[in-house]
């Protein structure tokens, strides 16, 4: 028990933070949450993963103390910044130029973390659970109770948002980089 | 089938993974043949990266850590000394 919930705690107060909570917010609904888990751990069939099962609890906590609307908007101001890069063909017209190198050498961390922050907190963690905590997308669907569909949406605008953020920022390689 | 913007949804919202094989073939071979696409999965790929690597330099805090496992843990039995 205590091996599981050590081993969750990093990823919990991403997760938290991820979700929009400053830190110390963040720990006491970690807390929160961790307390539910060794509470009922013992009704917990093991089917689910444990941590999948505690993030899940954490998720619906903040939400529901924040009263974060159900789902995404159905129409997004991502979604047409991106259709605006296509022709009526879903041709190309303004191809990506995004930083490409200089993401992978690191030198780009005050951008991104400015980017992170500017994504609704519901595509910053869907992103977050996917892609830093690892969890598979049927995972992820659990923890934020969404369906495929939703949460395919979901990571469409935060991988979009971030991109689209860090391109118009400009760097090397970007045809309008800012001077 | 099978244009730039059909590409780039596929693979940002990861539905390529629930695809059908004659989907997944096309998207691999448009990839092949399209540059734009494959830097946009590219910068994908990238930023995955650069957030993951962002998480894990966070500094730890075991103090706080312990603190909070010390709340949440009940009749924690100390460590031998």
């Amino acid at each position: 028990m205590e091996a599981v919930v050590r081993e969750a705690l990093p990823g919990l107060l991403r997760t938290a933070m991820a979700a929009g909570l400053p830190r110390d917010r963040a720990e006491d609904a970690v807390q929160a949450a961790l307390l539910v888990f060794v509470e009922r751990a013992k009704d917990f069939d093991g089917r689910a993963r444990a941590s999948t099962w505690i993030h899940g609890i954490l998720v619906r906590k903040i939400w529901e103390e924040r009263r974060v609307a159900r789902r995404d908007g159905d129409h997004d101001d991502i979604d047409r910044l991106v259709d605006n890069r296509f022709d009526a063909d879903g041709r190309w017209v303004r191809p990506p130029s995004g930083p490409d190198e200089a993401l992978a050498r690191g030198e780009v961390r005050r951008e991104l973390t400015a980017c992170l922050e500017s994504l609704p907190d519901r595509q910053r963690v869907a992103f977050n659970l996917r892609e830093v905590e690892g969890f598979a997308t049927d995972e992820v669907c659990n923890i934020l109770d969404v369906s495929a569909n939703n949460l395919g949406v979901l990571l469409f605008r935060a991988r979009n948002g971030l991109r689209e953020c860090l391109e118009s920022k400009g760097f090397e390689g970007s045809r309008d980089a800012a001077v | 089938m099978l244009r730039c913007n059909e590409v780039t949804r596929l693979c940002a919202s990861e539905e390529i993974d629930g695809a059908p094989l004659k989907t997944r073939l096309a998207v691999r071979l448009h990839l092949m043949m399209c540059e734009h696409c494959r830097r946009y999965v590219r910068e994908l790929a990238r930023i995955g990266e650069a957030v993951r690597s962002l998480a894990v330099s966070e500094p730890d805090d075991a103090d706080r850590d312990e603190a909070l496992l010390r709340r949440v843990l009940p009749d924690r039995t100390p460590p031998p000394s």
